[in-house]
């Protein structure tokens, strides 16, 4: 007979399954980025860089765009290698068949997947936080660093990682194997990140209105009095965004019926 | 006669488990010979062996006269092998999947196509030679496995557990192709399974093993004399339950 | 063993994300003018001081290399064979390809060979379609200086698909060697300018995206002969990495 606890032991081992060995070194890869970042100051011609392209003002600055960058980098792409496992790969090794047809729900299925998988992404995004946060009391001192401002921009950019992320689990629906898949994951990755990219060459295409939204990470940076106020809108705002698109992939997850044993 | 399979004192050992123990026995050139057994009971791995793609731990086996271990390209080539638990690229077609495992034996060209036409034509794969393998029945794959195995036109045939996803009139197609194969081309056909019928309507020798152990190897219809059993399922069950009783296992 | 790998390549081009990558690559090459029309001074200013030579085509060449061809290859390699062998043995493949007769080494390595093939074709084909397209599109373009450096940046773009392609037996399984890779190509890929901006080349030694692009440090002066030194040191690493892979896969049973 199925019971409440029957499901209990079935997300329990879901969410010890959802703990993966790259876990600990995607949080050991942030700590070197936020060391490693820490040192960018020190070299002229990067600080110079960071001034007369991205408007950095201070060593702060170059050090906290280069960590935020590092952090959406780590944070999305071990989601994506996460969420693979999800529905692409238990598809593709022909073992979704199997498991959808014993008596949970799709959705039960997708949730205790996805569920531990973000508590996980917010555990790493933890580390990296204090990994960079680490980084710039280090090497550049407290002077120019505003706590308040880092966290709360800190948090848009994992809010704006787990957007990416649903986008890619949403699109994870429509592919056959995780070449395709990391494909799509790829082209969304390269969509947040090509307009900052383009900015570098490009700085006369962008309006002043474009060049607050789209240049990321630096955008973050330029607004930093109003970062606090910016997340308390733009973090739960971008997070009903990836619950919305979370629950159109359950949904077409519940209506697939091409399913291959 | 030379054997075409030669296997004495084949042994493999993992850790504290003895998959093969001690196997001896031999496989005529053109018979079909049946390998009998129970899930487990160390067909899949003897016959790993003998394509090399397992160490043996102890003992020896050729193949038309070659070392398993130190000539195992060499058995490969002459030999055609279907897996019991397989899949195919799901993405291939089978005239592209078949092309492929042409390539790995070195074989290109007109000479190829020509083979894969004859195959498709042998397993009724005709109508579906240009569509993806993905959407495949268990049946039909297993057709595009028994085909690829046959590409390099070989002269000793391994199959694992061919039957289990065929259906009735498969098997009996499968059964007629074997006997074929070993009566018009001269290929030695090894064929291990656990469904004892296929055994009867298809091989005069076999070898039956449990636990890693051989039993019984040799001529069918004198075995059954022997141990006073008119059918194979009665042979079997008389040899199994001797060898549990003299493990003191109450069947 | 040409059979096989011609069949390789041909399975290779078949597949939809190979006709991606070369329409993504192309694209990539065709926009690119576009993005560098009219590139702030500033910037022209910093390739001027930390490359050699001065003026946009300088800016272009460094664009083209890290903004295009260094991510592009990087997710080339990963989705061309994150996961040779490895992504076998999880379709259940692997049992029948194996007992063919071809060793397990040779196997990784014709697959691998394939690959690069197949990439370097789609690279040098999106090359030749710069060499013609360019020179209308960019000021100061000269088209040999830019074959030379693509030539020798091709054995780092291709690098990326050596060791994605490894990566696979070494660790196993697809979905942590795809990670895997995709961290390290990134790390690779994302310091590979670094030695030019400390003027510190020894922090490139190990890194083969650093050899893909060291003539940019002597754009205006390089001869053929100096394209050698990082072809060789690129072929090295693609040695030694597929060494590793085919002594992996030669010592797996199944």
């Amino acid at each position: 007979m199925t019971t409440p606890t029957a499901y209990a032991a079935y997300t329990r081992l879901e969410a010890r399954a959802a703990l993966r060995p790259h876990h600990p070194w995607a949080c050991a890869l942030l700590v070197v980025i936020g060391i490693g970042d820490g040192l960018l100051p020190g070299i002229p011609s990067i600080q110079h860089f960071f001034e007369a392209v991205f408007g950095a003002r201070n060593g702060v600055h170059t050090i906290l765009i280069n960590d935020y960058t590092g952090l959406l980098c780590v944070i999305y792409w071990v989601g994506v290698f996460d969420l693979l496992r999800v529905y692409v790969t238990p598809a593709e090794e022909r073992r979704l068949a199997l498991y959808l047809t014993k008596p949970i729900s799709r959705t039960r299925y997708f949730v205790s997947k996805l569920a531990p998988t973000m508590l996980i992404l917010t555990l790493v995004n933890v580390v990296g936080m204090l990994a960079a946060a680490g980084g710039v009391l280090a090497f550049a001192g407290p002077a120019d660093f505003r706590p308040g401002a880092f966290i709360a921009t800190s948090l848009m950019v994992f809010a704006l990682a787990v957007v990416m992320l649903a986008i890619a689990n949403l699109a994870f629906l429509f592919v056959r194997d995780t070449y395709n898949a990391i494909l799509v994951a790829a082209a969304v990755f390269i969509a947040a990140v090509l307009p900052g990219g383009m900015y570098m060459y490009r700085p006369d295409l962008f309006s002043p209105a474009l060049k607050d939204l789209l240049v990321f990470p630096a955008n973050l940076l330029w607004h930093e009095d109003d970062a606090p106020a910016i997340a308390a809108i733009g973090v739960p705002l971008m997070l009903a965004a990836a619950a919305v698109l979370t629950a159109l992939a359950a949904w077409r997850l519940n209506r697939t019926d091409t399913i291959k044993a | 006669m030379t054997p075409a399979i030669d296997i004495r004192g084949l042994t493999k050992q993992y850790k504290d488990v003895r998959a093969v123990d001690d196997v001896t026995f031999s496989v005529a050139p053109g018979e079909v010979f049946g390998f009998v057994g129970h899930n487990g009971a160390g067909k899949t791995t003897t016959i790993q062996m003998l394509l090399g793609l397992l160490r043996p731990t102890a003992g020896s086996a050729r193949v038309l006269g070659r070392d398993v271990v130190a000539d195992s390209l060499a058995v490969r080539r002459i030999s055609g092998f279907l897996p019991a638990s397989y899949a195919l690229p799901r993405d291939m077609t089978p005239v592209t999947f078949l092309a492929y495992v042409a390539s790995m034996f070195g074989l290109s060209g007109k000479p190829v196509r020509n083979k894969i036409d004859e195959l498709l034509t042998m397993f009724d794969l005709g109508k579906v030679a240009k569509k993806k393998l993905g959407g495949f029945s268990s049946g039909m794959t297993q057709k595009v496995g028994l085909a690829q195995a046959l590409i390099n036109d070989p002269q000793v045939l391994f199959l694992d557990e061919p039957s289990t996803a065929l259906d009735p009139i498969g098997r009996a197609d499968l059964m007629r192709h074997l006997a074929t194969l070993a009566r018009d081309k001269g290929v030695t056909v090894l064929f291990s399974t656990h469904i004892l019928s296929d055994i009867e309507d298809a091989s005069q020798r076999v070898a039956i093993l449990h636990h890693g152990r051989l039993l019984a190897a040799g001529d069918l219809a004198e075995l059954k004399a022997a141990h006073g059993t008119p059918r194979m399922d009665d042979l079997y069950l008389t040899l199994v339950r001797g060898a549990m009783a003299r493990e003191g296992i109450t069947p | 063993m040409t059979a096989f790998l011609r069949q390789e390549v041909r399975t290779l081009l078949r597949t939809r994300r190979t006709k991606i990558i070369a329409v993504v690559i192309c694209y990539a090459l065709l926009v690119f003018p576009i993005a560098m029309k009219r590139p702030p001074q500033s910037m022209v200013d910093l390739a001027g001081e930390w490359f050699d030579g001065d003026g946009s085509f300088t800016l272009f060449m460094f664009a083209y290399l890290d903004l295009s061809m260094n991510k592009v290859s990087m997710f080339a390699g990963i989705i061309l064979v994150g996961g040779i062998v490895a992504d076998e043995r999880a379709r259940g493949e692997l049992p029948l390809l194996w007992s063919k007769p071809i060793t397990r080494s040779r196997y990784f390595l014709v697959r691998l060979t394939g690959a690069v093939g197949v990439f370097a074709g789609i690279y040098i084909t999106a090359t030749l379609i710069g060499t013609v397209y360019y020179p209308s599109q960019v000021s100061g373009f000269d088209p040999a200086i830019y074959l030379g450096m693509a030539t020798v940046h091709l054995f780092a773009a291709g690098y990326a698909v050596t060791l994605a392609g490894t990566m696979g037996v070494l660790l196993g399984r697809k979905i942590p060697a795809m990670l895997v890779s995709l961290l390290l190509l990134g790390t690779f890929v994302g310091v590979a300018f670094l030695p030019f901006y400390t003027d510190s080349p020894w922090l490139g030694w190990l890194n083969p995206f650093y050899h893909g692009v060291s003539l940019i440090g002597q754009m205006t002066t390089f001869t053929p002969a100096d394209m050698l030194a990082p072809i060789a040191a690129l072929l090295a690493f693609h040695i030694a990495t597929a060494a590793l892979g085919a002594w992996k896969v030669s010592r797996e049973e199944q």
